[in-house]
């Protein structure tokens, strides 16, 4: 209970007992609360909204591409700031906080506990994030993202950096904790279920790369407001941080789509996971192979900053090329399950599936990059990658909504658009990602006003630009789809899909206390095997 | 009849589910977390740090005035080894219900706690380095990892503060005293970390 809940008003002995009045308001009701639902809300509309800004910002960084030899659209001062507001962002103020509000909303279902882990940490994470995204705008409005020229400005871009990935950490902490330490009775790390046993993976991972960048924005904040002589103004501020946009380090933001593939799947598919342990197997590798805080060029060569010089690290390319034996094998396991049993695909089905797929198409465009003699480095077949990425992750969270919408909700989010939305979103984070990618072999740099280009590049550009347009359309789409879903009266029940883990047992929205008695579970698909039993 | 005349067990109410069982564990998970995030921040900085350090050759430190005195920092590194088993008397303590001596323990671990901040200040004043001389470089990148460590025994003083409080309103016994276990759990994460500094920047130089 919240400190500004009202109590309730029956007791144990029948007797109704007059609650104490400790009503202090809907503000404080709001910012002090400790639901889990609704932080997890929170999150996920904050992220979403933060969705929308920085692909907006991506499709007007691709648009100016379209002119390659003079500035057009934008700014010529602000374009260098724009391309950290939007690879960071996406990253930092739309993709992750999602990713925790789908965590925060769902984890403690799946594992069977009545609430979060330090559910007022978590709220304190949300408003924490919100505060420094709020303060990293405004830096970037004052002209002080990295390459602007505004001194204060940048001061105030670096605070909100920090506080938005100390915010991201704080909620992170809640839901791993959640799953190593409230899983319920007969529930061990092997039979978590896969989107949870990925959230503690991925939070892992951040855990141990998002602190770095911290440390990066600190050296940059004392350098920048001192001696200026580790980065200089803010030309080289990027490219200190860049690391969190690039290989490996990118994939991190996308293990919970494995996670997702792995919870959806069998599910649509009314059989059980081919095999839960090698599921989980391809989701760790991944995130081994996502933690990329050691692939910082400007660190690996400081007297010369240059990203060809990774190419020459046996590790970089080692994982480079083996994260993608993990996704192949999730998709692999995912098919077999598909044979085992009778699909009936769904629109959260369609999009894991593609989001996997996406993934594969970015672990192949990676696999590329690290491939010296193809000469990628600095092109905008990184810019391609990353697209592609990304657009696995928002590919994977839209499946993540419409599959737990019920519990996060109350309501299923409408099928028809939930179907078209994945088709989009495929299609643009293909487009997206393969344009640049191609841009890359034809030697584009990876600028937004590259000058002269080779012949084709044009049209590769433009086929980049209608990715990005496909992207952001399908994000607007499924937040389109999630307010009007909100206006629906009819209840989905407890379990609509035929779930197979916990989180499906209970009511849709879940009751006070997520569960009316205790769970107990024997196995990773409980429910599936209550129904094999009846 | 009020709320007050009713016992705690009246007062729940029946549409509510019962509590889950005591998980233990939960503040030392976190806890282990937070240990995590800033083991990788200092590592992190450590890593511009000696990368800069490799890149700048001969004279990192200066050599006779202005270099880093040996003998501060070594004594700051035996108050942090002491104040680490004092507060471990601490937990020790505490999980034997001996409160008192738990209390002891907590207050000699912030008194070295303190006479530690106090030599740092000591210390870097004695160095002289100031972020915009000619040692910027250096000082830029030392301060932000001694700034670091610095602030993470602050949090520690925090954390077993509250413990100790807790413990002094009576929430820590024998049976539960995971709270006083997390904060000694931070506060040796603390003193590596000097450990560390004290060996990579201050001995080797």
């Amino acid at each position: 209970m919240t400190m500004t809940d009202t109590a309730p008003a029956t007791g144990t002995n029948s007797e109704v007992v007059e609650a104490p009045n400790y009503n202090y308001g809907k503000l404080a009701e709001l910012v002090a609360t400790g639901e889990h639902a609704r932080i997890g809300r929170f999150f996920l509309g904050g992220g979403m909204l933060g969705l929308i800004g920085t692909l907006t910002v991506g499709l007007l960084l691709d648009l100016e591409r379209t002119s390659p030899t003079k500035v057009e659209i934008l700014d010529s001062d602000v374009l260098g700031q724009l391309i950290s507001s939007h690879r960071l962002g996406l990253l930092l103020i739309g993709i992750i906080p999602a990713l925790i509000g789908l965590a925060i909303s769902v984890v403690p279902l799946q594992v069977g506990a009545r609430t979060i882990a330090f559910p007022r940490a978590a709220a304190l994470g949300f408003w924490t994030w919100l505060m420094g995204t709020v303060l990293w705008l405004a830096g970037y409005l004052m002209g002080g993202g990295p390459g602007g020229g505004d001194l204060q400005g940048t001061d105030l871009w670096i605070l909100g950096n920090i506080m938005v990935v100390g915010g991201l950490l704080v909620a992170t902490a809640s839901v791993v904790t959640t799953v190593l330490g409230m899983r319920t009775t007969g529930m061990n790390l092997a039979r978590t279920p896969l989107f949870s046993f990925s959230m503690l993976v991925a939070g892992s991972v951040w855990f141990i790369t998002l602190p770095v960048l911290v440390a990066n924005l600190v050296l940059v904040y004392i350098d920048h407001r001192y001696g200026q002589v580790l980065f200089g103004a803010s030309e080289a501020i990027y490219a200190q941080l860049a690391w969190l946009a690039g290989q490996p380090q990118i994939y991190a933001v996308a293990i919970p789509v494995l996670g997702i593939l792995g919870e959806t799947v069998p599910v649509f598919a009314k059989a059980r996971s081919a095999s839960n342990t090698l599921f989980q197997v391809a989701i760790s590798a991944f995130g081994l192979f996502a933690i990329g805080v050691w692939a910082q060029f400007s660190m690996s060569n400081v007297a010369n900053p240059d990203a060809t010089s990774l190419l020459k690290n046996p590790i970089y390319i080692a994982f480079g090329t083996l994260v993608v034996i993990p996704v192949l094998l999730a998709l692999a396991l995912s098919a077999a399950t598909i044979r085992a049993g009778k699909l009936n695909a769904k629109a959260p089905f369609i999009s894991a599936l593609l989001a996997g797929l996406v993934l594969l198409a970015a672990t192949v465009a990676g696999l590329l990059n690290v491939i010296e003699p193809l000469d990628l480095a600095g092109t905008t077949a990184a810019l391609g990658h990353f697209n592609l990425v990304a657009g696995a992750a928002i590919l994977g969270l839209v499946a993540g909504l419409w599959f737990w919408a019920p519990k996060i909700y109350g309501n299923m989010l409408a099928e028809g658009p939930g179907r078209l939305l994945g088709l989009v979103l495929a299609l643009g984070a293909l487009l997206a990602g393969v344009g640049f990618v191609a841009g890359g072999f034809l030697e584009q740099p990876d600028s937004p006003n590259p000058g002269a280009l080779k012949d084709g590049v044009d049209m590769l550009n433009l086929v980049g630009v209608v990715g990005s347009a496909l992207l952001l359309l399908g994000v607007v789409g499924a937040a389109g789809a999630v307010l009007g879903s909100r206006r629906s009266k009819t209840s989905p029940g407890e379990n609509p899909w035929d779930g197979h883990t916990l989180e499906w047992s209970t009511a849709s929205p879940p009751v006070r206390g997520n569960f009316t008695e205790t769970p107990e579970v024997s196995n990773e698909s409980p429910l599936f095997s209550d129904r094999e039993e009846a | 009849m009020s709320t007050l005349d009713l016992g705690v067990a009246d007062q729940i109410p029946a549409e509510v589910p019962e509590a889950a069982p005591a998980r233990p564990r939960l503040v030392l998970i976190a806890t282990a977390f937070a240990v995590l995030a800033f083991g990788m921040f200092l590592a992190g900085l450590f890593a511009v740090y000696v990368s800069q350090r490799a890149a700048f050759g001969e004279g990192w430190i200066p050599d006779g005035a202005g270099t880093i005195p040996l003998a501060p920092a070594s004594v700051m590194l035996a108050t942090m080894a002491m104040s680490s088993i004092t507060v471990q008397w601490a937990v020790y303590a505490i999980a034997r219900n001996d409160r008192l001596n738990s209390y002891l323990a907590a207050g000699l671990s912030f008194f070295f706690a303190i006479a530690f901040l106090n030599q740092g200040v000591f210390l870097f004043k004695s160095m002289g380095w100031e972020i915009l001389g000619d040692n910027a470089l250096q000082a830029t990148l030392i301060n932000a990892i001694a700034g670091t460590q610095f602030l993470m025994l602050v949090i520690a003083m925090v954390y077993l503060a509250v413990a100790t409080f807790r413990s002094l309103a009576g929430q820590y016994s024998a049976r539960d005293h995971e709270g006083m276990v997390g904060a000694a759990m931070f506060w040796h994460a603390a003193v590596i970390a000097y450990a560390v500094i004290w060996a990579a920047i201050y001995n080797i130089k």
